[in-house]
């Protein structure tokens, strides 16, 4: 019995085999794991198990294609909704009620123990770097825990959460920008068949995602990539489910799954447009990696008080404009420009053509769900009548001025600008005149061959406004949302980041999505190469998944021509350091700032909420893309999720969980 | 618009087609081989979760229909085949069964990973089932068999350990019983 050093014989500790199933979690799973890093041995064992585990999935492996029959199938699916005794959305306010701490005993008590109970525990301090620009050193600040929202469960039922009854919620947009202005290809928006500013219509096209494997940091030390705060591949991938269809593989773009949430990261200090911040915990599906995530979060728009937007969306619904690419677009520009907007927001909407008239009476943006219904439900016939609409916008712009707010109307038209006044300078001096009364008018022109620009361009310009012609959505997520009020302004551009892995530390490393964001390594340095933007109040997210020294089982192959690297080398316990390139919006020169992270090892359950909801929705676009890394399943990423909600006050998180359910009914065959 | 559904529709239906299968798998299993059989009780447990309040079931829906499917075979069982064991053999279903899978490999070490499964204590061995096949927690598995989750990781810990022992070492050499 030579080979018995370790001090603990763990090789007969049961712990040992559930630490290598992943059943452990918190300090357990930490003791553990620490014993086997320090020794060979262990890690050899649990090398093993993990062996024998994955050799008993696959011989017991039974064919799950096995089907009720139809007679069956209907008596079970037939029973009258009646006879059922809870709706769906108890479940979901369970989940809620458990995500704000609320311990609900005796329902779930026979259910033995509840491992939500981890969530009110407090973020983990240490290991959460802070950094501005100008910094020498990272500070460490705290996480915020989300407090319990009492109000979580009316604001779900508000959401109309569980029911189909919000297409317009679900249905809202997809389109793929191009932020960096590299040039890459842009898919353009699809809906419901037709391709929005393109030739080609019904056929949706992708290219490609390779997932990046694990990389060796003794090959490959530094990890390259552009930031991308596009959202685009989750509207897309929603839409997809949302019609009950599983999306292509290459419509799902990690990143831009995880970066569709905002998450609560420390605001930036003194002068830095942005704050940098990593932490770690385990990795939810292969306990024995860790997850780093790095967290970019923009300046608060205008720096002081947010302004208040009071915006009137006045909409030419005339013949002409029922084309695809005219009221289609505009009520998707309009859903893409309301979901930028804040909860104290108001939208109002006016609509003209033979007869105008106000469809939506100024509604708070809280009231999301309506006004998107109000926009889904313009339809284009008559002709156009705009004097009385434009007029009535007006009036409902003043109605609800805000005062230290944004007040501006906002007309989408193809131009056939039939206005009802048709004296131009008098509909000019009428818009000139509500200018100085702090209503601004933008234009959107649409569509082609009926445009009639110089009309348009000269009303915003009497307007205090602008003019823009939007072909394509990207253009209207350019106009909309890039350019629009200060929430989006660009407060950084050609934001890079540059990761050096400790070798001493890290067994090998994988991005997390951004497959089609990478650079090389020699562009971090260098200020011609493009990159991401980011803007007033935005948030980006990165994750890392890493094997850290002694669990390095399957990652890589071993190397056989490289010196291994010394444990002692690195000098520090740091894992990685991460390096930041950004210019100011005027600059051309670059700023470089430098953020080296020590783990601390915590647990996936000890980790913030906000951390383990990005997991989940990480896991999410892993699932759907059948992705090898990691055993993931559908279940586990609700249960994940459903455990992370926080407060949500847009119900983004919520409709994560309902869009979770809808991949669970599909045939992934 | 969309076609009006009952609000429950979708949770029932996408709960059984994510399930379905490993439960018939798991109720053959249970069962002998006796497909008929099967159906009615996976039919039995969707129906009792139509009627189950959903509040109670909450997340944890795997559990809740691997224990009910659990319950009733053992009801099925005992009412009908009272000497049947729980578990029944390893062998019984992939000599019926007729898998690609099976046949393909029928040499391969998957074979005899099953068949060393198939020796294993009755308890452990529906715990390596539970685990391997279906991939449940040992939170999950404690719900289903009724014991507790620590004392199903010493179970299956000890289940690992013969299993290795039997395994050639080409699969899963314990090293310890290996050195001179």
């Amino acid at each position: 019995m030579k080979n018995e050093s370790a001090p603990h014989d763990f090789g007969d500790d049961p712990r040992l085999t559930a630490y290598a199933l992943g059943e452990l979690a918190g300090p357990e799973r930490a003791e553990i794991a620490r014993a086997v890093a320090a020794s060979p041995e262990l890690a050899h064992e649990v090398h093993e198990l993990e062996t024998l585990a994955a050799g008993l999935r696959g011989a017991l492996q039974v064919d799950t294609d096995l089907r009720l029959d139809d007679e069956r199938r209907a008596k079970i699916l037939n029973v009258p909704a009646a006879a059922r005794p809870r709706d769906r959305r108890e479940l979901v306010r369970r989940l809620v009620s458990a995500a704000a701490g609320i311990v609900i005993i005796g329902t779930l008590a026979f259910m033995g123990v509840l491992s939500i109970s981890h969530y009110s525990r407090s973020a983990r301090l240490d290991g959460h770097g802070y950094i501005g620009p100008g910094a020498g050193y990272p500070s460490v600040t705290a996480t915020r825990e989300s407090p319990p929202a009492a109000e979580e469960v009316e604001a779900l039922q508000s959401l109309g959460y569980g029911g189909d009854e919000s297409p317009g919620v679900i249905d809202e947009l997809e389109d793929v920008g191009d932020p960096t202005g590299q040039g890459e290809p842009i898919t353009l928006g699809f809906y419901e068949g037709y391709a929005v500013g393109s030739e080609e219509r019904g056929t949706e096209a992708y290219d490609p995602i390779s997932e990046s494997g694990f990389r060796d940091p003794r090959r490959e030390p530094l990890s390259t990539f552009s930031i991308d705060v596009d959202t685009a591949s989750y509207a897309n991938v929603r839409r997809f489910l949302v019609q009950r269809t599983v999306p292509p593989r290459d419509a799902v773009r990690i990143e831009e799954l995880v970066n569709y949430f905002r998450y609560d990261y420390p605001e930036p200090r003194g002068a830095a447009p942005f704050s940098v911040s990593v932490d770690s915990a385990g990795a939810p599906w292969e306990p024995t990696h860790r997850l780093v995530r790095i967290g970019l979060k923009g300046r608060a728009p205008g720096a002081g008080v947010p302004r208040v937007k009071n915006l009137v969306f006045l909409v030419d619904v005339s013949g002409s404009m029922d084309e695809p690419e005219k009221l289609p677009l505009v009520q998707r520009s309009l859903r893409l420009l309301v979901g930028e907007l804040a909860p104290e927001d108001r939208v109002a909407l006016v609509v003209y053509a033979g007869a105008s008239g106000l469809v939506l009476p100024a509604t708070p943006v809280r009231e999301r769900a309506r006004i998107l219904d109000a926009i889904e439900g313009l339809s284009a016939g008559g002709s156009t009548n705009g004097g009385s609409g434009i007029q009535l916008a007006y009036a409902a712009a003043l109605e609800h001025f805000a005062r230290e707010g944004v007040n501006r109307v906002i007309l989408a038209t193809d131009g056939d600008f039939n206005v009802g006044i048709t004296d131009r300078g008098e509909l000019l001096r009428l818009i000139e005149e509500k200018a100085k009364s702090g209503v601004f008018l933008s234009v959107l022109g649409f569509g082609t061959g009926n445009l009639k620009d110089g009309t348009m361009e000269q009303l915003a310009d009497h307007g205090n406004g602008n003019y823009a012609y939007i072909d394509s959505l990207a253009e209207a997520r350019k106009v909309l949302v890039r350019e629009m009020g200060a929430t989006l302004e660009t407060i950084a551009k050609d934001v890079k980041i540059q990761v050096e892995f400790n070798p001493a530390r890290v067994a090998a490393w994988r991005l997390v999505g951004y497959e089609n964001r990478q650079l090389a390594a020699r562009d971090f340095n260098d200020d011609r190469k493009d990159a991401g933007e980011i803007g007033a109040g935005h948030t980006v997210t990165a994750l890392y998944e890493i094997t850290p020294i002694g669990a390095e089982a399957a990652a890589v192959d071993p190397l056989r021509y490289q010196a291994p690297v010394e444990r002692t080398t690195g000098g520090t316990g740091e894992l990685l350091t991460v390096k930041l390139r950004y210019k100011a919006p005027a600059s051309d020169l670059s700023e470089l700032f430098t953020l080296p992270f020590t783990d601390d090892g915590a647990s996936f359950e000890d980790a913030a909420p906000d951390f383990r909801f990005a997991a989940a929705v990480a896991a999410f676009g892993m699932c759907l893309r059948d992705s090898q890394r990691g055993h993931v399943n559908l279940d586990d990423v609700y249960a994940w999720a459903g455990r992370a909600l926080g407060e949500d006050p847009h119900g983004d998180r919520r409709e994560f969980l309902r869009l979770v359910e809808l991949a669970m009914g599909l045939n992934w065959r | 618009m969309k076609p009006p559904r009952t609000e429950d529709d979708g949770w029932i239906r996408s709960v059984l087609e994510r399930h379905e299968g490993p439960l018939l798998a798991y109720a053959l299993r249970l069962l002998g081989g006796d497909v008929e059989r099967a159906r009615d009780l996976v039919q039995d447990v969707f129906l009792r979760l139509v009627r189950a309040d959903r509040a109670e079931i909450g997340e944890r829906t795997t559990a809740w229909l691997f224990h009910v499917c659990r319950n009733r075979a053992v009801d099925v069982r005992a009412k009908e085949r009272p000497m049947l064991e729980l578990d029944a053999e390893e062998t019984r279903l992939p000599a019926e069964g007729g898998d690609p899978f099976e046949r393909a490999e029928a040499e391969d070490e998957s074979v005899r990973l099953r068949a060393a499964v198939a020796r294993l204590p009755e308890r452990e061995r529906e715990l390596v089932r539970l685990k391997f096949q279906h991939g449940l927690s040992y939170q999950e598995m404690g719900e289903v068999t009724g014991l507790t989750a620590t004392n199903v990781g010493f179970l299956l810990h000890k289940a690992l350990r013969a299993l290795r022992e039997r395994m050639p070492e080409s699969i899963a050499p314990v090293r310890r019983e290996c050195a001179p």
